[in-house]
């Protein structure tokens, strides 16, 4: 304890130093962000540009940042998620803080945000997708897009998905760049999404998928898609996969799109060659194909059939309807077409949620009502991105619209709208530190970070996301209750390296947290650090959810050596963290020198094996060949002539008597460290003499 | 003279594109390196800029502070670098490739003259260029705004 006290004491003083000095320097603009996808860092960007004493800290109910960039980019588009370069160096700066694993809404309330800050803004996307509203929707393998984007990019909500790939066709709904994304994933050669930062979980589903077919379906028509020329272009040059258009849906339309404008004119026409005039090289390409994918128009989904999973589905035939060609609006016919398949994936966009009442919502259109960013009703506060415009456009949308909103909130700062005498995070860390919620900093991020590229250099991607929350707060947590100086925190964890290769150390000293033990440790000091460790991690772990806690036992239990194996429960969890689950064999390992505690053991070893486990008489006559001295395993220290040689350390697996709650004493594995003199004078000593050393002890 | 600048700029090409703005940073070695180009931001003030051969317009901007973004880094995945090119100083371009024709097609306010910032690199012939910045709008593509056909 005396060496925590200090610590938190420091810790302490810190926050309420820190807290104070905002106190004083009134007029110093504090403004929170909630959400840290690309509207949320861009928005961050302009503030902290456009005023040079405003402070940003942007909210993430996600351990980790970057929102859709990280989980909606499709893992195949590496080079759209450089903007995370860009992210990366707002976030980096002195007046900016991430703070991840808060749940606004939940952990913390909007009211008590906008009591802290003078600006807050929402930028938390759209998290919900929208329902067909359609019998069937809710058979097996009828799956949201979203959900199933999700899943391949390893957002940690959707990995559990059951997707079932078993099945020759799948049906998209949808004509937008998901929609699309979605196909090129079922589609792509798997050599290929290897290299990609896939989800492993993913891949290994994908790599049996039996999917041949896939068909894009739309409600509109050629004309009104909503995907953009660079997906599409993707899809119809995708290897082995073979587009299929029907010319029905494309005669006349080259007269039609002549005086349209340049992006839809260029979209269309390349459906349209595709269809009616594909090139030579084109057709060489999808001679060989075995995979397919088609375009379907004028659809919509009207029934889903199925038992338990989804057999196919009815759709209605639509008409088109209006004098704007692009904005013309689809009209339901009597006619229906039946269509089988085993996977439906819905693609019909996304809406946002009410994450706080307290926040204005539109459920209608599933956006926040605003006026140039300004939430209607509501002084000091501002939406930006998907939540107040709804899920269209691609990152310049994004960007350009939480530039603007940017530019209103540092408008308002100068213009004195806003109250600048709020006091910032300090109120909020107190909130959270009661509810024992464990925030993630950028810092915390850049261990993630590391550990994921790490991890994905062995496999050849450019990152394994790491899909366990509990994981990434583990990495997190166990790095702050470790020891603050580099000295005791090496010291501690040498102690742990010396004597186990558990995955969590690994993880650790990936995410270097740890560096490798250099120096010799002071025992005493690493046993309170071990100590050390416990507290602070017990003392949070009263306050978490019970998942946590477990998680967070079977860390420590790790770390110290104590063996894990309690209940089935722990098991489980230990196994899906990674880390080993010791058992009372696993102390006497073969690689270890065995330690000899009684004159008795020695005894035993120095002879050989003989005739039912007894040992013949001979052995006194010294003409056995395998008994001896020399069977004695001895460590460097015990034998060498040199004079450094003069401790001997080891260390086992005990079972000792622990004392419990009600004076009981519980028989528990303990790791026993020990040290001896080296008795090198007595092993010259026989080595010197031949006779001696084929003689058992 | 001419031999250094020559030199120099093969050496560029033959790296082929320089994607994480480094080279942008270094000054000119000497007056044949230089090109002169002025960015016309989005509020229309001028903002003259000694360049030099083989810098990239996107990276450059960067360096003087002109906001002009680069989500993609280059690699023609976004328009946010979206510029218009001068008319005198257009032809002197070469032609877009496929994809940045395709990213041209994102931009909000596509004109005849529009380019991807990170595709243009400075050479001698284009000394004097100027580029413009397109407004930034309210009124977004996909919210419903029509860019002008051409």
């Amino acid at each position: 304890m005396l060496f925590i006290l200090p610590r938190l004491c420091r810790q302490h003083l810190r926050t309420y130093v820190q807290s104070n000095i905002r106190q004083l320097t009134t007029g110093q603009p504090n403004v929170c962000i909630v959400g840290a996808g690309p509207a949320g860092f861009y928005t961050a960007q302009q503030i902290l540009k456009g005023n040079p004493n405003a402070v940003v800290d942007i909210y993430e109910k996600l351990p980790v940042p970057f929102g859709l960039v990280r989980y909606g980019v499709a893992p195949d588009h590496p080079e759209v998620k450089n903007v995370i370069n860009t992210f990366t160096q707002t976030a980096s700066k002195d007046r900016c803080t991430f703070i991840g694993n808060v749940t606004i809404g939940k952990d913390i309330s909007i009211a008590d945000l906008q009591k802290a800050y003078s600006a807050v803004v929402l930028s938390y996307g759209a998290d919900n997708d929208r329902l067909l509203g359609v019998p069937g929707e809710n058979l097996k393998n009828v799956i949201s897009a979203r959900s199933f984007v999700g899943w391949y990019n390893g957002l940690p909500q959707d990995i559990d998905l059951q997707v079932n790939l078993d099945t020759d066709r799948a049906v998209i709904i949808g004509h937008g760049n998901v929609a699309l994304d979605v196909a090129r994933i079922l589609l792509m050669p798997i050599d290929l999404l290897k290299k990609t930062d896939i989800s492993q979980h993913s891949l290994d589903a994908l790599s049996k998928s039996r999917i041949k077919e896939v068909t894009v379906i739309g409600r509109r028509g050629p004309l009104q898609v909503a995907f953009t020329i660079k997906e599409l272009r993707e899809m119809i040059r995708l290897p082995d996969c073979k587009p299929v258009l029907s010319e029905e849906d494309f005669i006349g339309v080259d007269k039609l799109i002549q005086d349209l404008p340049r992006p839809r004119r260029r979209l269309t026409e390349l459906m349209y060659k595709t269809c009616m005039e594909p090139t030579e090289k084109d057709l060489k390409l999808w001679e060989t194909a075995k995979k397919s994918w088609s375009l379907s128009f004028c659809m919509s989904p009207l029934e889903i059939f199925g038992d338990k999973y989804v057999t196919g589905l009815k759709l209605g035939i639509n008409k088109l309807q209006g004098e704007d060609l692009v904005k013309q609006s689809a009209i339901l016919t009597d006619q229906t077409v039946d269509m089988s398949c085993g996977l439906v994936l819905r693609s019909i966009g996304y809406k946002s949620l009410v994450i706080d009442p307290d926040i204005p919502f539109d459920t209608k259109s599933g956006t926040i009502p605003n006026k140039d960013s300004r939430v209607e009703g509501k002084t000091g506060m501002y939406c930006t991105g998907w939540v107040s415009t709804g899920p269209v456009g691609v990152i310049l949308t994004t960007m350009n619209q939480a530039f603007e909103t940017g530019k209103t909130v540092v408008k308002d700062i100068n213009d004195g709208i806003l109250d600048l005498t709020k006091h910032g995070r300090g109120d909020i860390f107190n909130i959270l530190n009661s509810k024992g919620v464990q925030t993630v900093s950028f810092k915390d991020w850049g261990n993630i970070d590391q550990f994921e590229v790490k991890q994905g250099e062995d496999v050849g991607k450019p990152r394994e996301k790491m899909v366990d929350i509990s994981q990434m707060v583990a990495i997190k947590r166990l790095k702050h209750a470790l020891p603050r100086t580099p000295k005791r925190r090496s010291a501690t964890l040498a102690a742990y390296l010396q004597h186990t290769k558990s995955p969590a150390v690994e993880i650790l000293r990936q995410a270097e947290v740890v560096s490798p033990p250099e120096d010799q440790m002071d025992m005493a000091i690493e046993k309170v650090a071990l100590e050390d460790i416990k507290t602070a991690i017990g003392s949070c772990k009263t306050k978490r959810s019970k998942d946590s806690v477990t998680s967070m036992n079977v860390l420590v239990a790790s770390i110290s050596g104590e063996k894990v194996a309690e209940t089935r429960c722990l098991k489980s969890l230990a196994k899906k963290l990674g880390l080993p689950i010791l058992n009372e064999n696993d102390a006497y390992d073969e690689n270890n020198v065995h330690v000899y505690d009684y004159i008795s053991d020695i005894v035993d070893v120095t002879l050989c094996n003989k005739e039912d486990n007894v040992h013949k008489i001979s052995r006194l006559k010294k003409d056995c060949g395998e008994c001896g001295i020399k069977k004695l395993e001895l460590l460097p220290e015990e034998t060498d002539d040199l004079d450094t040689a003069q401790i001997v350390r080891w260390e086992r697996f005990e079972k000792e008597d622990i004392k419990v709650k009600g004076n009981k004493t519980i028989k528990k594995l303990v790791l026993v460290k020990k040290e001896n003199q080296s008795c090198r004078t007595i092993f010259t000593f026989f080595r010197t003499f031949k006779i001696i050393s084929a003689t058992p002890a | 003279m001419t031999t250094t600048h020559k030199i120099s700029r093969h050496f560029h090409v033959s790296a082929g594109p320089l994607r994480h703005g480094d080279y942008e940073y270094q000054d000119p070695k000497s007056e044949d390196e230089v090109v002169n180009i002025t960015y016309i931001d989005r509020n229309g003030v001028r903002k003259p800029v000694r360049g030099k051969v083989g810098d990239n317009l996107m990276y450059l901007a960067h360096r003087y502070d002109i906001e002009l973004e680069g989500a993609c880094e280059a690699s023609l995945a976004c328009s946010t670098c979206h510029v218009y090119v001068h008319n005198n100083y257009f032809d002197k371009l070469q032609q877009p490739e496929e994809e940045e024709e395709d990213m041209l097609d994102m931009a909000v306010f596509l004109k005849e003259n529009s380019r991807l910032g990170c595709q243009i690199v400075l050479s001698k012939e284009l000394e004097g260029l100027e580029v413009t910045l397109p407004q930034a709008t309210r009124n977004f593509y996909v919210d419903g705004h029509v860019p002008q056909p051409h």
